[in-house]
């Protein structure tokens, strides 16, 4: 079952178009990543899909609804958490929640969800007491509480620490297998690649690439990197000529970068040149292709430039 | 309904427990009527005694201030803030269309 279809989305401010003909489709029980710099288009897109604003051209469906024209009866079903909010400061954390409670038609005992998220001892604390974080996790169960089949949410855990970082991806995790849908916007790549079933890598209002974080790896024949040091100096040509091996940087005091297209062959060759020439081997640490890399290759540029 | 109820008792929670608000809205306008009504003590204004005329004022004082001051200052700050596009992210509006 699709619960978004998006099909050749435009949005234009001015001459800008933040989104240029995107189309995709999420299916149920699927997190969905948007993985993209700032000024890529995911904010635009994600509140085009939550009603907040109009697209210029494209079709646009949400859980079988119009965003636009039945706005209130997707947001009884839908989960929104927006890039930034503000809380009332004056309010305490279960004041808050039972507030939003009687935004729905429906919704969930807030203690339950304070539970879920570890702040079941805050629920008599002011917004303004809470830690950053903690005030994320607050905004993250806001999202919870009329039990929506699908959340959008962008830029979840920026800024956050680890441990409600790890909150909110131990709920996101456990969402999914209860068949509920998330879509995401993130430039954390490691948040994309731990969380999402399928991820939409977009640049400049365009989608470049969409699929499962592995086979975007896969596909991009992305090399391993191998580090490792050493004591003394070694030729690097002798390096350089063991099979797959691509290219050898030196960085001084021992320390050897590899680059290579398949990891194990170059390993073992490696180490078979250590017993052969005596050397041994420290600090070795390799790296398959990652998201980053996937994503370099694509842009031409780091996410975070 | 139930929304609307919730958020009226909520805006009330949020004005008691502003200091500043409270201050200015409640505080001062007693402290304004005693300290003219002091000085004044017996007084007429237009054939009225002086005391009507002050506590008349100072009524609507608090009730200009909280009604509009404070409605117009509270609105913008809660605009500012965002707090107003998060409960734009919820269905609460589609009870307004027809509140009672």
């Amino acid at each position: 079952m699709t619960v978004i279809h998006v099909q050749n989305l435009q949005k234009y401010y001015g001459e800008v178009k933040a989104v240029d003909g995107i189309s995709f489709q999420v299916h149920q029980g699927e997190v969905f990543g948007f993985l993209g710099p700032n000024g890529a288009g995911k904010t635009t897109t994600i509140e085009i899909l939550e009603g907040f604003h109009r697209q210029d051209r494209g079709e646009v469906k949400v859980l079988g609804l119009d965003p636009q024209a039945d706005r209130y009866e997707l947001q009884e079903r839908i989960g929104i958490m927006l890039q930034e909010t503000e809380l009332y400061q004056d309010l305490r954390v279960g004041e808050l929640l039972r507030l939003f409670a009687s935004y729905y038609r429906s919704a969930v005992d807030p203690k339950i969800l304070l539970e879920m998220i570890g702040l079941e001892a805050k629920e008599r604390a002011f917004i303004r007491e809470l830690s950053g974080g903690q005030r994320q996790r607050v905004v993250f169960i806001l999202t919870l509480i009329n039990d929506p089949d699908l959340l959008f949410l962008d830029e979840p855990t920026a800024g956050l620490d680890p441990q409600s970082r790890r909150a909110i991806w131990n709920w996101i995790n456990r969402g999914r297998q209860e068949g509920k849908s998330v879509f995401l916007t993130t430039h954390y790549i490691e948040e994309a690649e731990r969380l999402c079933d399928r991820v939409a890598i977009i640049d400049h209002g365009h989608i470049i690439a969409l699929d499962t974080p592995k086979r975007l790896k896969a596909n991009a024949h992305v090399e391993n990197r191998i580090e490792f040091t050493t004591e003394g100096s070694l030729n690097t040509d002798k390096l350089q000529s063991m099979p797959f091996i691509t290219s050898v940087v030196e960085h001084g005091r021992g320390a050897y970068t590899l680059f290579a297209q398949e990891a194990e062959p170059a390993l073992k060759s490696l180490i078979a040149l250590s017993e052969e020439n005596g050397f041994r081997i420290r600090g070795l640490h390799v790296e398959g292709a990652s998201l980053e890399d996937v994503f370099i290759q694509l842009t031409g540029r780091r996410i975070r430039a | 309904m139930k929304a609307f109820r919730h958020q009226v008792g909520t805006e009330l929670t949020l004005f008691i427990r502003d200091r500043a608000v409270v201050t200015f809205v409640i505080v001062f306008p007693i402290l304004t009527v005693l300290f003219f009504g002091y000085l004044n003590q017996g007084g007429q204004v237009e054939g009225i005694s002086y005391s009507s005329f002050l506590i008349a004022g100072g009524i609507g004082m608090v009730i200009s201030s909280a009604a509009f001051e404070n409605v117009g200052v509270a609105l913008a700050q809660q605009r500012e803030e965002g707090i107003l596009k998060r409960i734009g992210a919820t269905p609460v509006m589609a009870e307004n269309r027809h509140p009672f």
